[in-house]
């Protein structure tokens, strides 16, 4: 067995002391980050880089890519605790953890997130470790054609993922696309709806969006629905999860962890991607979908299982095509070839331990973030007990805080309170934010696939029907839309659309 | 008060149009180009497009019979809320992070009524501790601690 | 005795002085890169800021200032105080940017003063294997034998000009396919939907070690010592066409003399050191110690050629 070799290989060399505390505070160092809305993981692993200078390579990498799923880790928390996305990545998580938190099932939630994103991590770290090599030429059969066929995709789902009015989603996504469209057009140069502020010429950051849409808006519900001395949450609820949704999250995770290992595969498919399309897969193979939005446990499991397992198999193209699938990526290649590693095909035949120490060690640094953070579930419960009057202010300065690190930019802050004051205007209308960051994000990677698209095909749309995985898509996507509007499931919106009603008519009374 | 009543879904279509249509009118300045070739303004003016037709689409359907909820609209929290976002904004660069803090928290927590403002100085106080301690030290981010005095 | 009380006063005096006026740099100091952080640009600015702090005592902090094609950078700069504490590090599309926005958001040469030129970052001429050439002289035979124009992947103004040069040299007619980045366009290229692209060598290197992509040639004045085999499009037969891809520090043109001259020589020294020079050269970027006033004329060379390009061609206006 080859692969047990390599991977006796990668274990001897990642267990070295040095190697095991650079993971160690890689990952806390992630956790940390990915717990603060807005710092990213790019801006802290950049300002670490000259930190690794002077460490052997494998070191070097072990703590960078600690610091990153260390992060995709934390992120979670800040979704689940407080609907605020500590990483765009997570802000699906938002969709059901939130709910769950208020219901006093914090706990449940946290913990199905540290162990769903641990076994995916596993799964990903060994999919990586078999796979690596097969799979390079994956990532290249997906031309232009398949991803903008797998953005109309992700963008059906976005329609169905909505629990309430089909056509108010139709509409978020329109104007999510639109949102996105905002900055310098890539193919023309031109800027477009900047409205001459310059630091809009690079689009609308993923992180200002959602911080206002998600985190300030929630702040402000928060303090209509709360009295003066109310916390967030009224029970505190049992830690640990009940038998009903073990039962429930059992298979939403090995469904999440499936689909984020295969999506982690392309580059150019986003970071949301992997999460949102478990999400949507769970609520169409549920036998009640009016539960997701509301508190669903699967709702929490199966996104944080495909986020992390897109995470390890994003090193796929890295590490074999050095191709970048996010920003973080990109740093990772700066860091490589600092340490004189040109990333590539060769790594892997070149640099055996280096290749296999990085594999080994996700798998350690997997295991001490779900040592770290289970007994972490108790005290960030004990944030909810805090008097929200208190909580919130802290809140509102740690977004503040982030998002002006993201680029030092002034505007980036007043933009991120103008999307605060949309998405509580939203919240009103009745609208969904989930569709709309939806949109926002897969909108310029669709418009950028779409034109690339027809000019490679000189202008002839029959590609997308030609190519056999970019039709799969389409039929995939017109399924999910026919699904959306067959009877029961319009039944089962319309039992959801009353149901919030009856919430919201008794919540006044409470 | 304002309370928004079963205008609700009337108005949302409404300006959701309103919005489309103010897009479309904006691409008027952006070249089309053509399928082979999309100009910027191609995708975007579609987009106008579709979102005018399901703004109306939106408003003309909003069911009259729907059981009215009374969503009373509070203008203070939003108001403080939003203006601490703002105030710090505009203080962090001349003021530093300390002073950005204190003036943004004391305003944000004016939004709950009825808090005392020795609390609210506390809690702007120790929220001042601990952004200066975990942001600047802990993590060494770039950023101002102090005011600017006179240009320097 | 009273000569030596005098000398004691004076010493004591001079001490005071040397105090009060403070030696640069007195507090850190800040080195805006305009462009995201994890490229080259800005891990070569944190190979020299690392450098520079152990060199000058006060830390150089790197502050990423990304967007609108460097110009919000460089505003950044422009509006601190020209005192030495906010410097640039500015690459070579700097010289074109203000021509391509109306109206022009700064003057390179007018608003900054170079403090030390640093390297820059070799690019080449890569093909697809599936394109039957061998040489840029059999890529223009085969270019020009084919029915439909190639498809050329380019990302940065300076690649589209380097590529239009090109064109213009050789008589070719390519279409133009549009991406954020080089990275970006790699899949493409490895994948041959996309024929060729003028980019950076270090980002596609392994790949041409690999055999999946053939480097025709580099847009650099000599060979690159790393690929000795591999000519320079000018001896290839291609004259008049290369990405300005120089990296340099600049401070506000109202930064005091001493301050600038200060710096000059740190940054000089600093890239003699073995340290400096084994990471600058992994990230593959040719160190080149050009003094400040050199660069001043490259910089005036490229804006004519800039701008010629531009009148001509129309390249990069909306």
């Amino acid at each position: 067995m080859e692969l047990i070799e390599h991977l006796a290989l990668g274990f001897s060399a990642a267990a070295s002391a040095q190697n095991l505390l650079s993971c160690f505070i890689g990952s806390v160092l992630g956790t940390l980050i990915g717990v603060l809305p807005g710092i990213g993981p790019v801006a802290t692993i950049a300002m670490l880089l000259p930190l690794t200078y002077g460490m052997p390579p494998l070191s070097a990498l072990i703590m960078l890519a600690g610091i990153y799923y260390g992060a995709q880790y934390g992120g979670s928390t800040t979704s689940i605790m407080l609907n605020l996305p500590g990483e765009a990545s997570s802000a699906i998580t938002c969709l059901d953890g939130h709910p769950l938190a208020r219901r006093g099932r914090a706990g449940a939630a946290l913990t199905v997130a540290a162990l769903g994103s641990f076994f995916a991590g596993c799964v990903g770290t060994l999919f990586l470790a078999a796979f690596a090599a097969p799979l390079t030429t994956f990532a290249l059969d997906f031309g232009p054609a398949e991803y903008c066929s797998l953005m109309i995709f992700g963008l059906a789902g976005a329609i169905v993922l909505a629990s309430k009015s089909l056509l108010k989603a139709c509409a978020m996504v329109v104007l999510g696309l639109l949102l996105g469209l905002v900055g310098t057009d890539v193919n023309s140069g031109a800027v477009r709806f900047t409205f001459g502020i310059r630091e809009l010429n690079d689009g609308i950051g993923t992180a200002v969006l959602a911080v206002g849409v998600f985190g300030f808006a929630e702040i402000l519900l928060g303090l209509e629905r709360l009295h003066e001395h109310s916390t967030l949450t009224a029970r505190c609820g049992r830690l640990g999860l009940s038998r009903d949704e073990l039962r429930q999250a059992t298979p939403a995770v090995l469904r999440g962890t499936g689909l984020g290992t295969l999506l982690g595969l392309l580059p150019g498919a986003g970071a949301l991607m992997p999460a949102f399309a478990a999400y949507a897969l769970e609520k169409w193979c549920a036998r009640d979908p009016g539960r997701f939005g509301r508190g669903a446990i699967e709702g929490v499991a199966a996104p944080e299982s495909a986020n992390n397992a897109a995470a390890q198999t994003a090193f796929i193209p890295l590490l074999t095509l050095g191709i970048p699938s996010n920003a973080i990526m990109a740093l990772m290649i700066g860091a490589m070839t600092l340490h004189d590693i040109q990333p590539g095909p060769q790594v892997i035949s070149h640099d055996p331990t280096l290749f296999w120490g990085l594999v080994a060690s996700m798998w350690i640094g997997n295991a001490m973030l779900v040592l770290l953070n289970l007994p972490l579930v108790g005290l960030w419960i004990r944030l909810l007990t805090t008097p929200y009057r208190w909580l919130f202010p802290a809140i509102l300065l740690f977004c503040c805080i982030g998002i002006y690190t993201l680029s030092h930019s002034t505007v980036d802050l007043l933009l991120t309170a103008f999307f605060g004051l949309l998405g509580y205007l939203l919240q009103k209308f009745d609208c969904e934010p989930a569709p709309l960051l939806l949109g926002f994000i897969l909108g310029p990677l669709f418009e950028e696939h779409l034109r690339r698209t027809l000019l490679l095909s000189r202008g002839d749309p029959s590609v997308f029907l030609s190519r056999p995985l970019s039709l799969v898509l389409l039929l995939a996507a017109a399924a999910l839309l026919c699904t959306a509007l067959t009877p029961s499931a319009r039944r089962i919106r319309a039992q959801a659309l009353t149901a919030e009603q009856d919430d919201a008519i008794a919540d006044p009374a409470r | 008060m304002i309370t928004i009543r079963k205008l609700r879904d009337g108005l949302a279509g409404l300006s959701l149009a309103l919005f489309g249509g103010g897009v479309m009118l904006c691409t008027l300045h952006y070249p089309v180009g053509t399928l082979a070739n999309m100009g910027p303004g191609y995708v975007p003016r579609l987009l106008g497009g579709l979102l005018v037709l399901l703004g109306l689409l939106i408003a003309g359907t909003a069911r009259r019979g729907q059981p009215v909820v009374r969503q009373p609209l509070a203008w203070r929290p939003p108001l403080a809320v939003l203006g601490s976002v703002v105030l710090f904004a505009l203080t962090l660069r001349s003021g530093g992070l300390l002073l950005a803090t204190l003036g943004s928290v004391m305003l944000a927590s004016s939004a709950v009524r009825g808090v005392r403002w020795r609390e609210r100085l506390a809690v702007a106080l120790v929220l001042g501790a601990l952004a200066v301690s975990v942001f600047v030290y802990g993590l060494g981010l770039p950023l101002p601690v102090w005011p600017r005095f006179g240009g320097i | 005795m009273k000569r030596y009380l005098a000398w004691l006063l004076l010493c004591g005096l001079l001490a005071l002085h040397s105090a009060l006026a403070g030696e640069y740099p007195e507090k850190p100091v800040t080195l805006v890169v305009m462009l995201p952080a994890g490229g080259p640009t800005d891990a070569a600015a944190r190979v020299l800021a690392d450098a520079l702090s152990s060199a000058l005592g006060q830390p150089f902090v790197v502050e990423n200032r990304p967007g609108a094609d460097g110009v919000i950078g460089v505003r950044a700069v422009l509006d601190a105080p020209a005192d030495g504490y906010t410097l640039l590090f500015g690459i070579g599309s700097l010289v074109a940017v203000p021509m391509l926005q109306t109206p022009a958001p700064f003057d390179l040469q007018r608003d900054f003063t170079p403090v030390a030129a640093i390297g820059s970052y070799p690019f080449g001429l890569f093909v697809h294997p599936s394109v039957p050439a061998n040489s840029v002289a059999e890529l223009i035979a085969y270019a020009k034998s084919r029915e439909e124009p190639l498809f050329y992947a380019s990302s940065t103004p300076g690649e589209t000009l380097a590529t239009a040069e090109f064109m213009q040299a050789t008589g070719v007619r390519m279409s133009r396919v549009p991406y954020k980045g080089f990275a970006q366009a790699l899949p493409d290229l490895l994948a041959g939907r996309v024929q060729l692209a003028f980019g950076p060598v270090s980002a596609a290197l392994a790949h041409v070690q690999d055999g999946k992509l053939r480097l025709l040639a580099t847009l650099t004045p000599t060979r690159l010592p790393a690929l000795p085999t591999v000519p320079t499009l000018e001896e290839a037969g291609v004259r008049g066409a290369s990405v300005p891809s120089w990296q340099a520090i600049f401070a506000p043109a109202q930064t005091p003399a001493p301050i600038v001259e200060r710096l000059s020589r740190a940054v000089a020294a600093a890239l003699q050191t073995d340290a400096v020079r084994t990471r600058l050269g992994r990230l593959l970027l040719q160190i080149e110690m050009t003094p400040p006033a050199a660069l001043t004329e490259r910089i005036s060379r490229e804006h004519s050629r800039w701008q010629h390009f531009i009148e001509e061609t129309g390249t990069g206006r909306p």
